[in-house]
């Protein structure tokens, strides 16, 4: 799957008025979101890379090298999303069981690609989520090769405008000193008692659409309607292409 | 001029002279608009447009309020011009001449006569009924496209938006201009205060932390 993306930045001020502009530009009540993002890292990446580094500034090239290979992916960031609900922030009772059972919400696999060097009007990457169906995600993934490396909480609102997903959304975090090391945290944390992951951050408004395959008809088709959606909101958000290396998940 | 009185009157004429010479200079002088709307092609922007006005209000809004205090009104009422002898007319007679007109000009004239009628229709309305509607939608269909305007142009000035580089090129010059103007400033340390819109994304993506920047970053040409 790909993701076109366009992105854009609203203060906490607008917040609630850009999300009721939105909701009723789409028809429909903005969706409630919450997850957890958790952050891994690949421990054997180190080793392949060595034996990839040739010389002094190679990263970029590197990297060209890499995409050529499957099973380079191991240089990626990669996350594990759980989805949640309000409720399971608020529960007193643990998400993470000893034996690994998730008892809130379902997990996922997700992998994000660089951004396409090559799309100006927007940013093009290629996205992978899997579902995890059952069993312990963090264990599975340190299987995999993959070190846990940090967490944060996404909350916000969906709302869906034609084939557009807009999602607005701020990201929070646990205060510092009940941050867990090596997996998820087992028990998670009302909303109030979560820390916004920097002061001023405002609210990131996140307009995608997913193709199946990158055709160069279908982008086309794509970038047109995100354009169409991105002039509809002109004056309430502007929506901007970002610098594709602000959404670099390799490791360097 | 006069003839010498006690003190306070001249001192009361003096007031007056010196709001007059203000409000004068806020019309005329460097910072006027006058001076701006000659300074300036096509047009200056609109926050230097907006001090100059409010200066100039302001002026007025006291020399207002000077005139029209008790004394001060009887002392204007009762006073009259009286040249001595001795002033010699070659020199000055054009202040001799508009100093001795007991009428007004008649351009001036005929716009007192003008703001007068429109001060009494406003006046003469009934009190909470305000605008007619007509004035009303002519407003807001006014008002509401150029506050946008105005609130884009201040607020590209300080935030990373990118594709109007062209269109605002010449506002974000002028901007860049007056960098003392209140206004101005700080609407863009508002918009600064954000955390860049990058530096988030970067941390979803990876989890790291902002690197602490002070001066803003040069972000590398990506067209």
């Amino acid at each position: 799957m790909h993701e076109i993306l366009l992105f854009g930045q609203v203060p906490d001020l607008r917040h609630e008025s850009v999300l009721k502009i939105l909701a009723g530009l789409a028809a429909m009540q903005p969706q409630r979101v919450i997850e957890r993002h958790a952050i891994y890292r690949p421990y054997r990446g180190q080793v392949q890379r060595a034996s990839i580094h040739t010389g002094g500034s190679q990263v970029v090239q590197n990297a060209k090298v890499n995409r050529q290979e499957p099973q380079v992916k191991d240089l990626y960031y990669t996350k594990l999303v759980q989805s949640l609900t309000d409720d399971d922030l608020n529960s007193e009772k643990l998400t993470v069981q000893s034996n690994g059972k998730s008892t809130a919400g379902s997990w996922s696999f997700q992998f994000h690609d660089v951004p396409e060097p090559s799309m100006k009007q927007a940013s093009q990457r290629m996205v992978a989520i899997t579902a995890i169906n059952e069993g312990d995600p963090n264990a599975w993934m340190n299987a995999l090769g993959y070190n846990y490396l940090s967490e944060h909480i996404l909350e916000g609102h969906r709302v869906v405008h034609e084939n557009v997903i807009v999602l607005l959304h701020r990201l929070l975090r646990f205060p510092p000193e009940m941050r867990s090391r090596q997996a998820p945290r087992e028990q998670l944390l009302p909303l109030n008692d979560l820390n916004p992951f920097k002061a001023q951050t405002g609210y990131v408004i996140q307009a995608s659409i997913r193709i199946s395959e990158p055709k160069p008809e279908i982008i086309k088709k794509a970038l047109a309607e995100l354009t169409k959606f991105k002039d509809q909101v002109k004056g309430i958000v502007d929506l901007t292409v970002v610098d594709r290396l602000s959404l670099d998940t390799r490791i360097k | 001029m006069d003839n010498p009185e006690p003190l306070t009157e001249i001192q009361q004429l003096e007031q007056i002279r010196q709001r007059l010479v203000q409000f004068i200079g806020t019309l005329e002088g460097r910072g006027s608009i006058a001076h701006y709307l000659d300074q300036y092609d096509p047009m200056p922007n609109w926050p230097l447009l907006q001090t100059s006005f409010n200066n100039a209000t302001a002026a007025l809004q006291s020399l207002n309020t000077i005139i029209s205090t008790d004394e001060n009104q009887a002392l204007l009422r009762s006073m009259h011009v009286h040249p001595l002898p001795t002033m010699k007319k070659q020199e000055n007679d054009n202040v001799v001449s508009s100093l001795l007109r007991k009428k007004l000009e008649t351009d001036a004239e005929e716009f007192v006569e003008d703001a007068r009628k429109r001060g009494e229709a406003i006046r003469d309305r009934e009190p909470g009924t305000g605008m007619s509607t007509q004035e009303l939608r002519e407003l807001w269909e006014w008002a509401g496209p150029a506050a946008n305007d105005i609130a884009k142009a201040v607020l590209v000035d300080g935030q990373d938006v990118e594709g109007e580089d062209s269109e605002e090129g010449d506002e974000e010059g002028d901007e860049e201009d007056d960098k003392g103007n209140e206004m101005d400033t700080e609407t863009m340390c508002a918009a600064e205060q954000m955390t860049p819109l990058e530096d988030i994304l970067r941390f979803s993506m990876t989890g790291k932390e902002p690197e602490p920047r002070t001066a803003p970053v040069e972000r590398p040409a990506r067209r």
